[in-house]
């Protein structure tokens, strides 16, 4: 919903190296043996017990969690590797586990990486001996995912997890911990009506699912290779889509997103729709009242910057495919905003000819009306608003357009009369259906039937 | 399916009977709604030659001078959105009611409400039961197309030769409106419709509220509070019948563009609030 939207603003995700890591309780490589069971009973798709019991732990549990697993992933790729990092104020690595903890994490990995009766380090410790029930299934799914080509089953399993708890549980969030202690943190501005309203810090459940594709690799590759995997580029294209479309920003998202996809159109598409959003009123209004604390900003910059970035991003996409409609769009409506009026034309014209559907030809129409406007073609502008109006009759952006440019025109009479179609309206806002009020969002509406895409290979609903 | 889907996400439900508005002819001389005030009280009993008004820099004849007897039309613009709930909803419809409860014979009502959706739920007209009504069936849910909704109710003011205030309460920033707070002080600049603003105080300044105020010669209250709004709508009343409505018809000056107002009282001490000036042409 609209209401409640939020804003991502600084995301700690804490790195091995140069942070602290947070005082772990003793039972910490315990809840990875528990959440590697909660993924193998995982029902993809779905909130269902494994996934709320993941989804009741701390954001401090998490935070350990997301250390822990990262190791993980190194481990289940060499079980003889040590991982090490480096504490604050140090120059020294040292390691990350102790040496008791250091073998209960191999044998937690062994069974993630479907390895424990290949893998000489596996064998040599017979860790297959240590396993439980859970940990037995986890193994045979790794080595049956491997035998079908997909040696990544806990990595885009968990992922999953942590994507169905991120999407599908209430959003929970808990009063900012300060200063960041380390792990992976995750903070929240809510706002409402344009100004910030709260500032919270949330699960890092999204944080966790980057960092488990992050390891995905080839079949036949040693090393992670995310950018070659088509379920990773789905996944992000899909989880960012549904961001939008749920006013749930997160600029670290897209920008990791760019980072393995930097010519995958759609992803570019969508990181330059969200610095659009983030040059918009609602945005720029919550930047403006937020109240951080020191050593933290938001991710939103200035209008103007924002509207560059978007300029530039949409500008790429459209670079890797020149046919695409809805960059036109997007890119048209970003230079009249940044007072680019000749060249919004061109672009605003070529998506109301590419439009893929109805609203995307509305949106065309009406920015088409005040890109006009401003170069003085008024004719044109009165066309193209009235081109919008035919396409949503009940819309009232495009009547209002109508009247404010009679009255600059000096039309009195059209302008009033226009106005009585505007006090004629269905005084119920669900029954006008404007699309202009859903142009933030209109550009991911495809998010859950992509989200169920990437979901039926793992068992969730068929779209 | 999607769509559909979408704006009910969106949209909030709302009520009342769509409207009819009627149109009626207007005279080319300029008003101009004069405050006079020494001290902060209102002067009363000025006349024609106590005025003095110059349209870009240029000494016009004052052909008319009103006060108190001009019926008002009174617009109120009033944000729906969701911020617009509980108590603050409650302060509003009061300060609605506290406003039709000063109306005089000869005046007229109308409600324009502004979610997402601009919305006029009562017509311009003597009645007001409609739009008493009209405000207790209104509910608060969306975002906020302030901009959007303060031009509707400018087009209504227009929209009769009447004397015309546009009352507009929001608590929120612009986030939706089609038209941009530009275009709209534009139209301002443009119509003798005087508007005054109620905000409540928040971290981000109501600039288009300030420009808008003054633009068409009113005044921009920001409350910290709506438990004050009441008194403070029915003060803005109280202090708009007892403006002056001076009217001249423009001599020696361009026929479009911007042209700078200057009104003065021949009198000492006397303080006059007044718009800085029209958009002729329109």
């Amino acid at each position: 919903m609209i209401r409640g939207a939020a804003l991502l603003a600084a995301a700690f995700v804490v790195s091995f190296g140069a942070q602290s890591v947070l005082p772990r309780p003793p039972d910490h490589i315990a809840r990875v043996q528990r959440w590697l069971a909660a993924v193998v009973r995982h029902h993809v798709g779905t909130l269902d017990d494994s996934a709320m019991e993941v989804e009741s732990w701390s954001d401090a549990q998490l935070s350990v969690l997301f250390t822990d697993l990262r190791a993980l992933t190194v481990i289940m790729r060499k079980p003889d590797q040590r991982v090490m990092w480096v504490p604050p104020r140090s120059r020294t690595s040292v390691p990350l586990f102790a040496e008791p903890e250091q073998q209960r994490m191999k044998v937690l990995a062994c069974a993630a990486g479907g390895i424990a009766l290949t893998d000489f380090h596996c064998t040599k410790d017979k860790v297959s001996r240590m396993f439980d029930a859970d940990l037995r299934e986890l193994e045979r799914l790794a080595v049956d995912g491997r035998g079908a080509g997909a040696d990544n089953f806990v990595l885009k399993y968990g992922a999953l997890l942590e994507t169905d708890i991120a999407i599908l549980a209430p959003a929970s969030s808990s009063p900012m911990t300060l200063p960041p202690n380390g792990g992976a943190q995750r903070f929240r501005v809510e706002m409402s009506d344009g100004q910030a309203t709260g500032i919270h810090q949330s699960a890092v459940h999204w944080e966790i699912a980057r960092m488990l594709l992050d390891a995905v690799r080839t079949t036949r590759g040693a090393e992670p290779a995310p950018a070659r995997d088509s379920m990773v580029r789905d996944w992000y294209v899909a989880t960012a889509q549904w961001m939008q479309f749920n006013v749930h920003y997160d600029s670290n998202h897209l920008n990791h997103a760019r980072g393995l996809f930097p010519n995958d159109r759609d992803i570019l598409f969508l990181a330059g729709t969200q610095h659009a959003i983030y040059a918009t009123p609602r945005i720029q209004g919550a930047v403006r009242s937020v109240v951080l604390p020191s050593g933290y900003s938001m991710d939103a910059r200035s209008d103007g910057e924002e509207l560059r970035q978007a300029r530039t991003l949409l500008r790429r996409a459209l670079e890797v495919d020149p046919s695409f409609g809805e960059a036109h769009l997007r890119l048209g409506r970003v230079l009249a905003l940044d007072g680019q009026f000749a060249d919004a034309e061109r672009e605003l014209t070529a998506a109301e000819t590419a439009a893929p559907d109805e609203p995307n030809r509305y949106y065309a129409a009406l920015f088409l009306g005040s890109v006009e406007e401003a170069l003085g073609r008024f004719d044109e502008a009165r066309a193209a608003y009235d081109r919008a109006a035919e396409l949503f009759p009940l819309a009232q952006s495009p009547l209002v357009g109508i009247a404010e440019l009679a009255r600059r025109r000096g039309d009195r009479s059209t302008a009033l009369r226009t106005m009585q179609e505007v006090f004629a309206l269905p005084p119920e806002a669900d029954e006008r259906k404007d699309p202009w009020w859903i142009y933030d969002i209109w550009q991911a509406r495809d998010a859950d039937d992509r989200l169920a895409a990437i979901r039926q290979p793992f068992g969730g609903d068929t779209p | 399916m999607i769509l559909r889907t979408a704006f009910v996400c969106a949209l909030g439900a709302t009520l009342a009977a769509a409207p009819q508005n009627t149109f009626k002819s207007r005279v080319e001389a300029v008003r101009v709604d004069a405050l006079v005030t020494d001290h902060g009280m209102p002067i009363r009993g000025l006349g024609s030659a106590d005025f003095e008004v110059f349209d870009n820099g240029i000494a016009q004849q004052v052909d008319l001078v009103s006060f108190e007897q001009i019926p008002l039309n009174i617009i109120l613009t009033l944000d729906m959105s969701d911020s617009v709930a509980g108590d603050r909803l409650d302060h509003l419809r009061d300060a609605g009611r506290s406003v039709l409860a000063t109306l005089e014979k000869g005046d007229q009502s109308a409600l324009v409400t502004f979610s997402h959706a601009v919305s006029v739920r009562a017509a311009l007209s003597g009645e007001t039961s409609a739009v008493r009504q009209a405000l207790d069936q209104a509910e608060g849910a969306g975002e906020t197309a302030l901009v959007d909704g303060v031009f509707t109710g400018m087009m209504i003011g227009e929209s009769d030769a009447g004397r015309a205030l546009q009352i507009v309460f929001s608590d929120g920033l612009d986030t939706v409106s089609w038209l941009t707070p530009a275009a709209v002080l534009d139209a301002a600049k443009r119509s003798d419709v005087v508007v005054y603003a109620v905000s409540v105080k928040a971290a981000v300044k109501p600039e288009f509220l300030r420009d808008l105020t003054q633009f068409s010669g009113g005044r921009l209250y920001e409350l910290e509070k709506t438990a004050d709004l009441a008194s403070t709508f029915k003060a803005i009343v109280d202090e708009f019948r007892h403006r002056y409505l001076v009217s001249y018809t423009p001599r020696g000056v361009a026929k479009d563009g911007w042209h700078r107002l200057d009104v003065r009282v021949k009198r000492k001490g006397a303080d006059v609030k007044a718009r800085p000036g029209y958009l002729a042409g329109s």
